[in-house]
Order: C-alpha cells, then sequence, then structure tokens
C-alpha cells in the first residue's frame, strides 16, 4: 500500500475575485505545509496580491476563461514542478482543510486512483434546498452520462494521483469541468472511491455559487461536447 | 415596387461585401452569389415561389422561403457556434501558456526564495 506523505500533496485552487475570502482559506493550508497553487483567472480585485503575499505559487489568467481552465492550468503546473498527488479546492472557502488527510488516507487504502469528496456522505451546513435539488438532478444525469455510481458528483474537493490528473485532461473551460473530470474517469477507466467531506455554505459561498440557469449551460455545454466527440 | 428596390439594393450590397472580401473561400462567394440570384428572382416575381413550393409540396411560396430561411440560419448559427467555440479554447490555452510562462520570468527575476512574486 502507498503512503502518501502530505506534503506530497498540491492543491490547485482557481480563484476568481475572491479577495475576500482568499486569505483565510490559504492560512490553514499553508500551515498544514502543503504546495498551494492558486490560479488567479483574470480576477478584477486583489486575488493575487493577496495570495503571493501568503507565499503561494500564484499564476495568473490576463482574462477570464473559466474555473475548468484554471483548474487544469494549476495541473498542469503542479505536475511539471512534479506534484505526486493532485488536490482540487474550492477558493470560497466551502472545504474544510482536515478533510485532506481523510481524502489521502481512503485513497491508499482503497489504493484508488482518485478520491471524489462526497457532502452525501458527509455533512452540509445551511445547504439551499433548491441547490440541494440542482445536485441531486446533476448525481442523476451524471450517473446516466458516466455510468458511475455516485452519491455527489460537483464537488470541489478531489484528490488524485499524479498519473490520474495527466489522464484527465480538462477541455471544458468553464464549469462543466465537475462531470467532465467523471466522464474521464469512467473513460479512462480510473480506480475512484467516494470520501464524506463537510461543505459549508455561508452567505458569501451561496452569492458565488451556481445559479439554476448555470445548470443548464452545463448540461448545454455537456451535450455538445458529447455531440463534437 | 418601393420595397423591391429597397430589398434589391440591400442584396446587391451583400454579394458587393462578400465578394470583394479576401477572407471569404470561393465556395462561399458563389453560394452567396447563387442565394441573392434567387433572392432578386423572388423579388420581382414572387409567384416563382409559389410554384416551387408547390412542386415540394409546401402550400405557399412564403411557407416554404420561412423553412428554407430558418433551417439555413441555423445550420449557420451552429457553424458560428463551432467557431467561437474552437477560438475559445484557443484562447484559453494562449492565456495558459502566458499564465505559466510569466511565473518562471518572474520567478528567474525574483530568485529561488519567492514562490508567487
Amino acid at each position: 500500500m502507498v503512503q502518501i506523505e502530505l506534503s506530497d500533496i498540491w492543491i490547485i485552487i482557481p480563484a476568481y475575485n475572491e479577495a475576500a475570502v482568499i486569505a483565510s482559506v490559504l492560512e490553514p493550508l499553508i500551515s498544514r505545509k502543503y504546495h498551494v497553487v492558486v490560479v488567479d483567472d483574470g480576477s478584477t480585485d486583489d486575488t493575487s496580491k493577496i495570495s503571493r503575499r501568503a507565499g503561494v505559487y500564484v499564476l495568473r489568467h490576463a482574462v477570464n476563461v473559466g474555473q475548468g481552465a484554471a483548474l487544469q492550468t494549476g495541473i498542469i503546473f503542479a505536475l511539471g514542478e512534479g506534484a505526486k498527488f493532485i488536490c482540487t479546492y474550492d477558493a470560497d472557502g466551502q472545504h474544510s482543510p482536515d478533510d485532506i488527510p481523510v481524502l489521502a488516507q481512503h485513497l491508499c487504502d482503497a489504493n484508488a486512483d482518485v478520491a471524489l469528496g462526497s457532502r452525501f456522505l458527509g455533512s452540509t451546513e445551511n445547504l439551499p434546498l433548491v441547490k440541494r435539488l440542482v445536485l441531486k438532478t446533476a448525481v442523476l444525469f451524471t450517473g446516466m452520462h458516466t455510468r458511475l455510481k455516485l452519491t455527489d458528483t460537483h464537488n470541489g474537493l478531489r484528490l488524485m494521483t499524479a498519473n490520474a490528473a495527466r489522464a484527465i485532461r480538462l477541455q471544458q473551460p468553464r464549469m462543466a469541468h465537475a462531470s467532465e473530470i467523471l466522464a474521464s474517469i469512467s473513460q479512462h477507466q480510473l480506480a475512484y472511491i467516494e470520501v464524506p467531506v463537510r461543505v459549508f455554505y455561508t452567505k458569501y459561498s451561496k452569492q458565488k455559487g451556481q445559479s439554476v440557469f448555470d445548470s443548464l449551460k452545463i448540461l448545454f455545454d455537456l451535450l455538445i461536447a458529447r455531440r463534437l466527440k | 415596387m418601393i420595397i423591391q428596390i429597397v430589398l434589391t439594393v440591400i442584396l446587391v450590397y451583400l454579394v458587393a461585401k462578400v465578394v470583394s472580401q479576401p477572407l471569404f473561400s470561393s465556395l462561399a462567394k458563389v453560394g452567396t452569389l447563387v442565394v441573392v440570384a434567387a433572392g432578386i428572382l423572388f423579388v420581382f416575381w414572387p409567384s416563382v415561389t409559389n410554384s416551387i413550393a408547390h412542386v415540394m409540396g409546401v402550400g405557399r411560396g412564403a411557407d416554404l422561403f420561412s423553412y428554407l430561411a430558418i433551417s439555413v440560419g441555423s445550420v449557420i448559427l451552429f457553424g458560428f457556434y463551432l467557431r467561437v467555440r474552437s477560438l475559445e479554447l484557443r484562447n484559453v490555452e494562449l492565456v495558459r501558456q502566458l499564465a505559466i510562462q510569466q511565473f518562471y520570468i518572474e520567478r528567474s527575476n525574483s530568485g529561488p526564495v519567492a514562490k508567487g512574486s
């Protein structure tokens, strides 16, 4: 069984106008000695400046191109720097840094390629009803699309091996990347495991989150991408 | 009569613009010429569209024209979507390469200590 040194984990945080919270998101990660990469996706606020001051790696997109594109930029960079494990992590403070070692432990125990966080196996705080319905619908749709049996398909907290990260090459620049990651897991027959994690919905994260209309756009992107393959 | 002149001027202007643009392929230019020629024919002799519609099993020329306009418009729109999508992906690749290169340039300028500066 492979053991994961937590210092081998590179955390990729796509961020767009997160100056209000990015320092508090980075602080517990830095104190735990992770390698942290913030990909500033063309923010117009001080996201880059604050992240640089915190002492993490900062890559800055010249213009806003989308969360999926930012994640892929961070993954390419981290792999180039010799990352052994890649963790994707949202910038809005929804995740708990304490869940990362839990993901690592499950990834090791199951000898899996990818550990996917699940808020429905774990817990949520202040999850709005409409959001819950949208997420459950996404689980149904993604299950049909990828044939993966999952309880939470759009959780930003994931841990994967470097080989899995190389196999999952994100083409969807905007929000459809979450489904695209799962489709890649299915396509490349990567071993995956779902891990209970906590997701905290704050007033801030609810404002930054996806609307029902965004979900329809994601669906459209996925359908078109499927037709173009 | 006035509407026929206005439509003809618009169609002739369209074909002149397309033919004079080096960006358009020969196929696009010929296609535009054919469409504009058919357009002028229908503008001056609208009864021709009725005859063609009857041959194709459609009640009226105006209906046939609507069906064709919607079909051709949808194809063109989808073509534009694909082109925009392709440009978007190329743009993403450029932005990505720029971000990564910029990082290494800044790091080499500031020394090995600072990660992000």
